[in-house]
């Protein structure tokens, strides 16, 4: 049976396909691997490249209720024969990967990996970016623990296919599409101002659109200090009772735990401003080439932020630190270098520290937003 | 929560997830109009049995985003152990293309002792219901009659923590959502935007 059946589609209403990671690789993924039949077709094969993503929706479409997310099957397709790297372009442009890929545990046991990938249009390396975002979605490919993951079998590490799910992303901030693209303190502020309570309802839980502007720009200021003189910046931003933020306190006594998980909360730029530093491996090479396009970076966020933001009160960084550590650079001679360092970055230790501060942080500080929820 | 999927006969990952046009137009109103449902028609009438949010387990149908049931409109939402307190204004939860067919209300349930739970309840009503469509088929039917102006459509839900399964709308681990890390990632991808044009 297919999904539509003389024309009916066989999904009743108010049924969404929302399956979860595990539902997706271990039932879905695996059957396809297997050859198996899967019951509606609900997920459809997909040439990528032939694919642009606004024409994943009609493609992808399941049922007749409205979706934020599609799904398909790909193969994978080698960019060349001998090598690992995967094709992704399609004639609009290309799926580029971003990030490290995350593991998929399923009862504490690895069952497979998830890579982001981003939309640009245009061909590499001059795509604009887009809000397409893709999760793809392999199974385990035995690498380390191999009597981990024997239930998955070899054949799968062979086979190109893997499950994809895709979707716009929210929450925008296109920092660098155009100077006046305000950053996203600006769209915060404005989702946040249409505030009507069905909305703030219908996200809790989801995304941290419903913030009040205040709890926004605190979030932002503090990523936005530097803090250059110590060994990992990051880790040693000012507490939340710091006597230089007395607006905070009141803010954060009352922060509830639990409020949303948070994903859109930050500047994270800011963030990877203190993992480089902290990191000794890369001083070396990398380290000043870093610092002068991140300081501009930084200092442009800055200034964005500057004529967004109305409450600068509280802002008591002045631009000034910004400028300190250009000096030592001349930054323009080796951004080759720092484009392949950019990508190391991902690798170092010391994400993983990040992750977790980012994490603790953001869920203590999304939370104080909303009056009514606390 | 909320496998219900079985009854309809869908494979894994389909949740009853309706959004509030859906309940309006597909439930709520085929109910009033004793019209058939499709899948899911065991949405429960509890009528106006006051169960507390936690015992709704057995009794309302578990969507992937809260526990639903019918019920009907009452001044005072009081069960055993709480009562229900409206949240601010209705809203509009569902409108054709020029009139407005559903209401939506908000709630949240307070303990008896006045300390605020993290249930929240969506009650939806009809609004200008026809009568014409309502009243014809319910009496030669013979069903009981459900005077459609009190009839409502709940969805109940806690808000956050608790066990996932328990939580509504809590789904950002499923991956239609950025992690923070990934909003990290994307930035970092920048650079290379920006380093690109000056080279």
């Amino acid at each position: 049976m297919s999904l539509s059946v003389n024309g009916q589609s066989q999904v009743p209403p108010g049924f969404r396909f929302h399956p979860t990671e595990e539902e997706l690789l271990h039932y879905y993924l695996k059957k396809k691997v297997a050859y198996e039949k899967i019951d509606l077709d609900v997920i459809r094969d997909v040439d990528l490249n032939k694919l642009e993503p606004w024409d994943i929706q009609e493609r992808c479409k399941i049922g007749s209720t409205p979706q934020n997310d599609w799904y398909f099957f790909s193969h994978k397709d080698k960019k060349y024969p001998t090598g690992t790297r995967t094709n992704r372009a399609t004639t609009a442009g290309f799926w580029k990967a971003t990030g490290r890929d995350k593991v998929i545990y399923s009862n504490f046991k690895r069952i497979g990996m998830r890579k982001t990938l981003v939309f640009y249009r245009g061909r590499a390396p001059h795509g604009q970016k887009s809000d397409w975002i893709m999760h793809e979605y392999r199974l385990d490919d035995n690498t380390a623990d191999t009597n981990v993951s024997n239930s998955i079998g070899e054949a799968t590490q062979e086979d190109g296919w893997v499950v994809c799910r895709v979707f716009k992303k929210k929450n925008h901030h296109k920092t660098n599409d155009s100077p006046n693209n305000s950053s996203k303190t600006t769209q915060m502020l404005n989702s946040s101002s249409d505030g009507a309570l069905d909305q703030i309802l219908q996200y809790m839980g989801r995304s941290c659109k419903q913030e009040s502007e205040t709890v926004n720009n605190v979030t932002n200021m503090r990523f936005l200090r530097p803090n250059y003189d110590t060994i990992n910046g990051f880790m040693q931003l000012p507490a939340l009772e710091s006597p230089t933020l007395p607006s905070y306190s009141n803010e954060c006594n009352h922060l509830d735990q639990e409020m949303c998980s948070s994903q859109d909360c930050y500047q994270p730029i800011h963030v990877i401003t203190d993992t480089t530093q902290s990191n000794p491996g890369y001083h070396n090479e990398t380290d000043l080439n870093d610092w002068g396009t991140l300081d501009r970076l930084v200092a442009s966020h800055l200034n964005v932020q500057a004529e967004t933001t109305k409450q600068l009160a509280c802002l008591n960084v002045p631009t000034l630190p910004y400028g300190t550590s250009t000096q030592e650079v001349d930054d323009d001679l080796h951004f080759p270098q720092l484009r392949s360092s950019s990508t190391r970055l991902y690798y170092t230790s010391q994400d993983y520290s990040s992750e977790i501060d980012l994490w603790n942080f953001t869920r203590s500080s999304s939370s104080s937003s909303d009056p009514l929820y606390k | 929560m909320g496998d219900n999927s079985n009854a309809v006969n869908l494979p894994p990952g389909f949740q009853f997830y309706p959004n509030d046009e859906e309940l309006v137009v597909h439930f709520l109103h085929r109910k009033a109009a004793c019209l058939p449902i499709r899948h899911p028609n065991n949405i429960p009438d509890l009528d106006i049995s006051p169960y507390d949010p936690w015992d709704l387990e057995d009794k309302a149908l578990a969507g992937g985003n809260g526990w639903y049931f019918f019920s009907r409109r009452v001044k005072d939402r009081v069960t055993a152990n709480g009562y229900w307190i409206p949240l601010g204004e209705e809203s509009v939860a569902a409108s054709g293309t020029s009139k407005k067919v559903g209401m939506k209300k908000y709630l949240a349930f307070y303990t008896g002792d006045g300390v605020e739970t993290n249930w929240i309840m969506h009650e939806f009503r009809l609004l200008n219901f026809s009568s014409s469509s309502s009243t014809r088929p319910s009496k030669s039917r013979g069903t009981p009659k459900i005077d459609p102006r009190r009839l409502v459509l709940c969805r109940i839900f806690e808000k956050y923590g608790g066990s996932k399964g328990s939580g509504a709308c809590n789904d950002d681990e499923d991956g239609t959502e950025l992690s923070c890390l990934d909003e990290v990632f994307l930035s970092l991808d920048d650079l290379d935007e920006i380093s690109l044009p000056s080279r």
